[in-house]
This record gives C-alpha cells, structure tokens and sequence, in this order.
C-alpha cells in the first residue's frame, strides 16, 4: 500500500484541488483504523512538515493529514481525515442537483437577499415632457346653436 | 465515392504548389514579382530543415494533386508550379514570420478526409484564406489580387472566355462565417439538381434544437425560439438562389427550368450547424460526381481570373434589428461616400423593388454576371428585371470614375474589377422613385452595401407582405434596404407567424427611434391579421367623443380677445340685451363660462361672428373667435420607466417610481407593471367644465418576443381640474373671484379682464377670498394626493417627470467569488464552474461510504468549487 504526500493550500471546499506532490510512499494501516480516519505508518525518516495531504492508493482517497506522531525508528505515524470532494470529484461532476446558487451561473431576477446593500437611496428624476405653460387657451361657452 | 484515394495521399505522393497570390496586403499588387511566387520562392521555402515550410509574408498555397495528366499545365502557368515531397507537407506545419498561418484546421468527414487524402488537408490562414487541394477551390475570405499578367496561370482562357474553353456551369458555394472560411467552392456542374435537392434535405435534416441557440435576435422563450428556426430551417435556409446562364435569378428553388441553371449560390447567415450541412453536402456532391467529365478541375482558375467571386453576408444587429449586407468583393470596394447620394423618399404606399446586379470588368469588357432581384409585393415577385439593362449602360461605370478621387485610377484600370450595381425602386402613390447606387472596385474589402428593414407601415397589429416597407436609411450613397426581413414578411402572410409579426413591428420602432431619414411612414388602415392568442380590447379613445352641452364653444384668438369680449359685452354697438329678456331674467346666463386651459382644442380653420343666442355680439373684425368642433383635446405622454441595475433591484420593493402629473403631483407607479414597459400619461381634457380625466396606461410588452402592445391597462387614473373659470358676471364673480385670486401667477392674464357689473358684492367676495386663498396655499403641496381644484392650478409645475427610487447596490467584484448569485435551477454539476451552492442535493448516487454521502452533501448544500 502507499501513500502519496502532498502539500494543499485549497479551501476544503474545492473539489479539485492543487497539490503538490512530495513523494509517494510504502505505508501500514494501523489498528483501529475507518475508511474515513485511517491511520497509516510508514518508515520515513525526513518526513516533511509542510505535507498535509495525502493519497492512499489502497483505499482510492484523499486524505487530509491530522495528528503526525514520530516514532522510533525513523517511522511515521498519520492519522487522515477523509476528504471525499477531492475523492469523488468525478462523481460529483455528474451530479443533477438544484444550484441555489453560483459564481458564473445566476438568474439576475431571482429575489437575493444576500446582495449587499446599504441603507441609503439614491433618488433621481428622468424628464419627459410638460404641458404648454407659456400659452393660455381661452374658451367661451355661450347659449345658441 | 472517392475517385482515388490512393491518389491522394500527402504521404506517399508528390504535391504540386501554386501561388495564386500573395495575401500581404503590403505586397504592391501591381508589381507581379510581388504577388506570383515563382519556382524559386518554393524552392528556397521548401528546403527549410523543420520539416514545414516557412514563407515569409503569408501566402496562399493551392494543393493541386489533380492535374490530369492530358492536361499537365491544367489552366495553370508552368512556372508557378513546383513539386515537393508530400511527406514534408503531411504535418501542414506551415508558418510565416508573424506564426500560426493555418491555425484552423476545418474538420472533414471521415469519407470526405478520406476522399481528399488527409483530415487536415483544408486550413484556414489567419486571415481568413484557404488553402485547398484537388482542385476544389474554397474561396477566400480576403480580397485576392489578380492582375494581368501574361503568362500568368490563368492563361489558358485569357482572352478566350465565349469559346469553349469558358465553363458555362458553376457551382457557387457562399456560406458568409467570419470565424470559419468563407465556403465559395466552384465546380463545374452540368446538372444542380441533384445537389439542390441535397442542399434542401440537408439543411431539413438539420436538428433545429441545435440551430437554435446559435442566433437571433430577441427573448425568446424555447418553444418559439424552437419553432421559429424550425421555420427558417425549412423556409429561409433553402432559399438558394439559382442562375441560369443568362443571368436570371430564379425563384428559391420554384423555378424547374433547371437545365438552364449553371450555378447556385446560397447565401444567407446561416447556423454553423446550417452551413456544416450545406458544405459537406456539397462536398459529397463532388465526390459523387468526380469522375463527371464536366468536373474538372481547371475551370475555377479561369473564374478566379474573371475575379467573379463574391462573398455575400449578412449580419442581424440585435438591438436594432437592422440586417447589415456585407459584399465582399474579389477586388476591393471603393469608398462610397459622395457616391449616389441617397435618394430622401416618403412613402405612404410599399411598392419596393431591388435589384441588384453583379459585374465584372475585364480591360473595359463588362460582363453582368448575375441579377438578385428583390420584389416586396408577392404579386409581382415574378417580375424580372431586365438582366442587360446595364450592360451596355456605361454612365453607371463612368459615374464611379467622375466620384472618385482615386488618383492612380488608370493605375488599376488594367485590374480586372467587380462591382454590384444596385437600384431600388419605390413606388409610392403610382410615382416611382429609383435609387441606383454603385459598390466595388478597389478600396476596401468589405463595403456594407445595404441595410435591411423589414417595416409595417402602420404600428397597427396587422402585417401583411404588402405592406412592408424596406426603407432608406439615408445618409451616404452606400445604405439601402432590401431582403432579408422582406422573406419573413412573405412567411409571415403564409403562416399568421406572430412572432414575425412582432419582429418586424419592432422593427419599425427601431427605425422610428432611429429618425430615419427622409421616410415617414403612412397610417393606411390595415386588415387585422393578427393571430395572436392574447386578447385585448380595442384602444378607447374618449377624447374623439363630444357630448356638446347645448351652447355654442368658441375659442378665442388670444388674451386680448378677452377685454374686446368685454368691450363687446358692455359698449358694443351691435349688442341689445332685449333680444334675450324673453328667455333670461338676466341676460348675461346667456353666457354660459369663460375658461382658461393649457391645451387647444380642434376649431374652426377661420375666425367666426359671435353670437350669445340669437344675437349678434361681435364680429370677426372686433373679437377674434373661432367655432370649437370637438369638445374633448387629448395631451399625451410616452414614457418608459426602465431598470438600473437589470435584475431584481429594479422591482418593489427595492425600487419605487413616481409618475409626477402635473395639476394633480406624485402618482406611485407600480413596478412589476409599468418597469420596462411603453406607457402613456393621458389627459382626457372636457372644455365644458374644465376637468380632465387622467389616466396611465401601460402597453405590456410579449416577454416572448419582446414586442409591445399585446395588452393594455389603465393602472392609474384621476379626475382633475385644469381648465380655471374667468368670472364674467356677478352670479359668478363671487365664486370665481377665490379663484382669481388663488391665481395669483395670473394676474396679468386676468387683467384685461373688465370686472361684471355688481361691485356691491365685493366685500363679500374679498371676506371669503381670503380664507380660499389659505386653504389654497395649504393645497399647494407636491405631495397631496388629488385634484388641485382651485384655479392655483395654474401656479402648478407642468412638468412630466419620473423619480426613481432606488438602493445603492455594493456590486462587490468578489461577492460572486465568494458566495455566488442565485440560480434556483437544476444543472449537472459538471457544467457549472466556481462557487457553487446546491439545494438538497442528493448525493446517493456516488460510490460512497453514507458517512461520506452525507459530507459531500453538507458540502455542495454549503458551498463549493467547482
């Protein structure tokens, strides 16, 4: 089984992420261990710090990387935390769902209360037109026929 | 079937090169060393070590594998032919200094790559030329030069174009695509109709859902939109004109006189899903026919050097629904301004025919080459325009000679040239206007030679074809109107389209908004022909009834016809009171009012006696007064409250508008009904009794295709006085005296005024004129809602005006970023892009464990990125 290290300094809410890759390496599953907090340990004795991510191939996941416990012997002991976005990216590009809402795709007429708006207004007057002030008709009203 | 596939492998065959021309435009088309690229500019270029080529400048390379060996120069000049090996070319990795010459590489079918050797053996320069191979000519989107230069590959019909070496059958492909090539593909082609009838079952077979979001011009919703390509799919996109050899445009495929048509060109902007289908048939048409003696592969040499190529486009502008035709011509255009000026023309009847004809000059030998006739009246869309009107009519050429200013003329004399002479004439009223003007030859490669407006000419309901009006846009010689919408016009008296009917209604109002020169457009009553589902009553118009009141309305001439009212009344020679005692106790009830008003209403055309009963009071030389016909006079006011921020923002309750009608003040408009919708501020004005019924009505426009008045509604009306009483006697004076003196602005209006007999009652007036005039003043704020009934009416603010009110919106650049806008649809996840935020969304479909489920779900339900 390996492990791949990676360096992540995505949010936890983007799917795909950008990683950068340290190395891969052989790794143990560790008693007790859950898919989702799977605990591994591996010989590595430079294990860099600035890994905080990782991919274990046997179990087909990303990992955030959690408690690091050295260990004699130059082993390694991680503790993951899943991250099943990254996972199961795929999978969730072909999802249909309901978007209540996104950056690029957006119904401009939808009521959104989250715009940010102050408490002033802005008031303005748009001309169109008055009725003749410069010129009286006058109109006599008489008996006959 | 392909003719030889092995034949035609770049791999393992020889290729034979030809320059045609050099596309530099800094190239001096006059100097042929400049553009012809002889033996040994291949040769350098060839020798190149990247395994491509690299010329410098930019050319345009013709792959010619099909030289048939009985005709090894094939219509070309020897010494512009030079074989590499095809190996070297396979990769078409040409480039030029400037990079990326061919970057668009036009997909082939898998039979037609097959048939023409490689997959990307078409490509487009970047300027929009083409190179093509086995003698199928796809055109240019450039203006390619050609000059006459002996010997040149075009030799072989030089001078010989009426023997039998000149091809009497082309096929013209012109599909207009600024991003893809320009489609003109020339074939000898001895009979169309089969690729005709292709050409139409193709275009049919065209999934319509597909053309559908490609173009066009208005909201539309799915279904119409749908519906609407569908009927250009079937109608408009196989309208392909055909020529015979005499030059007769035939009728869109009505004609069946085929076996005298020798070309077909297509020409409209179509879908590119339209235009992969009209190319590819055509493409498979020549492969079918190959091996067809007709097809040979020299003749398009002679017609490029007859310079007859065109391109012909066409580009709807969607705000102004203005159909802009681009020629493109082989030759450059000339600037046309001071040429043919435009015509200024009214019209009040739709008689419109274009033609236009299509000319090459070769050394002064001009040669019509096809006639677009255009004809709005469907009666007489048969008429044929004389095809060689002009062909021996040498003032339309001269006329391009006296009006330019070229000054190296006779240096590009020698050039063969192309020009398109058009002439609209418009018929109105049984006088004929006709308009001819003159586009082509050298100066600019794609001069827009005409605008289209498809134009009803009343702004009624009803449209037929008959009453289309393809205006003049007036300014300069080089905009006119024809076509396109007239098509639809004709559809639309077929098939009742309404959506056509409401695009060429919007159309008139582009053009109305847009001033149009010289053209006013008629109010002919139209026949309702409109098949609309909404339902709407007929437009009232009250101010057209006259309920009279049983005395005789005269308005005056002017202020000063009030004091010699009064002159009349107390020293005029003609007046005795004594005729009217039998019927009034007091003689002056016989005057019924005076009022002031700021409208006029219909009267008499000449100034009439005044008689109170059946006396005379004044004559035409002592009091001017003119004899009222219609009681009722309509003011009016278009205006269209629009949006701000054009979303949601601009309704209630985030936005107010206010209507400000003057003599009554603020009228809070509703939002959701009058936003972005024509409306009209309507006085309905009675000279009787001097109120004015006053109405906003609002015209609501078809969401679906954007066009106004499919329905109407009165969203606000009041009754307000606007006419002020002038008191004339003493039973009234005391009355109307409070308001006189209200109006207090009027004072030098009243003051040729001769008080009524009955100065005794004065004190009283002035008693209850004071506390009048407070309670005036009290009313005299902008923000009462109601009628100012008192004469201070006249103080009032007249103007018409909107105030909006509206939130400051904090359009923060990253607030999209960080937490989208709203969408409230469902989408594939896949096909959105950035922060995303789902509702509910159901993630069991993914092999996960549940714990995992439920996490992607209270992400995507929170936000993500995608």
């Amino acid at each position: 089984m390996n492990v791949t290290l990676y360096s992540n300094k995505d949010l936890d809410s983007v799917v795909s992420k950008q990683l950068t890759a340290f190395g891969t390496y052989t790794c143990k599953l560790q008693e007790p261990c859950t898919l989702e907090a799977p605990k591994v340990r591996m010989q590595l004795a430079n294990f860099n710090p600035s890994a905080n991510y990782m991919y274990i191939d046997l179990l087909k996941r990303y990992y955030y990387i959690g408690p690091v416990t050295y260990l004699e012997n130059g082993l390694v002991e991680i503790v993951g935390s899943v991250d099943p976005l990254m996972s199961f990216s795929n999978s969730i590009r072909g999802l249909d769902a309901i978007v209540d809402r996104n950056e690029f795709d957006y119904d401009d007429y939808m009521v959104d209360p989250d715009l940010l708006m102050g408490v002033e207004r802005v008031n303005t007057t748009e001309y169109i037109g008055h009725i003749e002030d410069s010129t009286q008709y006058y109109l006599l009203n008489v008996a006959g026929v | 079937m392909p003719r030889d596939t092995h034949d035609f492998n770049l791999s393992t065959h020889n290729i034979t090169l030809y320059s045609k021309t050099a596309i530099n435009f800094v190239a001096n088309q006059h100097n042929p060393t400049d553009i012809f690229l002889k033996e040994e500019n291949f040769q350098e270029l060839t020798n190149d070590l990247d395994g491509g080529m690299t010329l410098s400048g930019g050319i345009t390379v013709i792959l010619d594998k099909l030289v048939p060996p009985a005709n090894p120069n094939g219509g070309m000049y020897n010494g512009e032919r030079w074989s590499v090996d095809g190996a070297s070319l396979s990769a078409f990795q040409f480039k030029t200094t400037s990079e990326g010459l061919y970057t668009d590489a036009i997909t082939l079918t898998p039979d037609e790559a097959s048939f023409f050797g490689v997959p990307t053996l078409y490509a487009r320069a970047a300027n929009g030329s083409l190179i093509y191979s086995q003698g199928i000519y796809l055109g240019f989107d450039q203006t390619p030069y050609t000059t006459d230069i002996a010997g040149d590959f075009c030799s072989i019909n030089e001078g010989r174009e009426d023997e039998e070496v000149t091809p009497t059958a082309y096929l013209l492909m012109d599909i207009p695509v600024a991003n893809r090539f320009t489609g003109l593909n020339r074939r000898k082609c001895a009979d169309l109709m089969p690729l005709r009838d292709a050409i139409v079952e193709a275009v049919r077979d065209v999934d319509y859902n597909y053309i559908g979001s490609c173009t066009y011009a208005t909201n539309r919703t799915s279904t119409e939109l749908t519906a609407l390509t569908k009927t250009w799919v079937d109608d408009e996109y196989t309208e392909t004109a055909a020529y015979n050899s005499a030059g007769d445009m035939f009728g869109a495929f009505t004609d069946t006189d085929w076996e005298q048509v020798d070309s077909l060109i297509t020409a409209f902007v179509f879908p590119p899903a339209v235009q992969d289908a009209i190319y590819h048939t055509v493409l498979d048409y020549i492969m079918d026919n190959w091996e067809s003696e007709e097809l040979t592969p020299n003749y398009y040499d002679y017609n490029w050097r007859k310079g007859d190529e065109w391109t012909y486009t066409a580009e709807l502008d969607k705000s102004t629904k203005r159909v802009t035709f681009t020629m493109n011509k082989l030759t450059s255009g000339i600037n046309m301004d001071g040429v043919g000026a435009a015509d200024a023309f009214s019209t009040d009847a739709v008689a419109l025919k274009a033609t236009h004809r299509v000319y090459i000059e070769n050394d002064g030998n001009k040669r019509m080459l096809a006639t677009i006739n255009e004809d709005n009246n469907p009666a007489t869309a048969t008429k044929k325009a004389s095809l060689y009107e002009l062909v021996s009519n040498t003032d339309a050429y001269k006329k391009y000679a006296k009006n330019t200013d070229s000054t190296d003329y006779t240096a590009v004399e020698f050039i063969n040239h192309m020009f398109v002479e058009s002439e609209i004439s418009l018929t109105v009223s049984g006088t004929t206007s006709t308009y001819k003007y003159i586009s082509g030859l050298e100066g600019q490669n794609a001069t827009p030679i005409a605008y289209a407006y498809a134009v009803p000419i009343d702004d009624s309901d009803t449209f037929s074809g008959d009453n289309v009006l393809l205006n003049n846009s007036g300014h300069c010689g080089n905009n006119f109107e024809f076509r396109s919408a007239l098509y639809s016009a004709l559809d639309l008296v077929a098939g009742d389209n309404k959506e056509s009917i409401q695009e060429l209604i919007n159309a008139m109002n582009a053009i109305a908004a847009h001033s149009v020169d010289g053209a006013t457009f008629a109010k002919e009553s139209l026949t309702i022909n409109y098949n609309g589902s909404e339902s709407q009553s007929p437009e009232d118009d009250t101010a057209s009834l006259d309920v009279g009141c049983g005395g005789v309305m005269y308005r005056l001439g002017g202020l000063l016809d009030i004091t010699n009212l009064n002159r009349q009344l107390w020293a005029g020679a003609n007046v005795d009171w004594n005729n009217l005692l039998c019927l009034f106790d007091n003689p002056l009830d016989a005057i019924y009012s005076l009022m002031s008003f700021p409208c006029d209403f219909d009267h008499s055309q000449a100034a009439e006696d005044v008689y109170v009963g059946n006396m005379l009071l004044a004559t035409t030389s002592e009091m001017t007064a003119y004899r009222v016909t219609t009681r009722h006079a309509k003011i009016e006011f278009d205006f269209y409250p629009h949006g701000y921020y054009e979303n949601f923002l601009d309704y209630a309750p985030y936005t107010g508008i206010q209507l400000h009608v003057p003599y009554y003040g603020l009228v809070d408009l509703p939002v959701d009904k009058v936003l972005d919708h024509d409306c009209k501020l309507i006085y309905y004005v009675d000279c009787n009794t001097g109120m004015a019924r006053v109405q906003v009505k609002v015209y609501w426009k078809n969401a679906a295709t954007g066009s106004s008045k499919t329905g109407r509604a009165v969203v606000w009306e009041s009754d307000i006085k606007i006419g002020v009483d002038i008191p004339l006697s003493s039973t009234n004076f005391n009355a109307k005296l409070v308001g006189m003196l209200e109006s207090v602005g009027a004072t030098a209006l009243t003051a040729g005024l001769a008080l009524a007999p009955g100065a005794t009652t004065v004190g009283n007036v002035a008693a209850n004129a004071v506390s009048c005039l407070q309670n005036a003043m009290a009313e005299n704020n902008i923000s009462k809602s109601g009628s100012f009934t008192g004469n201070t009416s006249m103080l009032a603010d007249r103007s018409v005006y909107l105030v909006y009110s509206r939130p400051i919106w904090s359009n923060n650049a990253q607030f999209n970023h960080d937490f989208g806008r709203k969408l409230n649809d469902r989408r594939s996840l896949g096909s959105v892009q950035g922060f995303t935020k789902t509702y509910n969304a159901d993630t069991s479909s993914i092999p996960a464990t549940k714990t995992e489920q439920d996490m992607i779900k209270q992400y995507l339900d929170n936000g993500v990125y995608l």
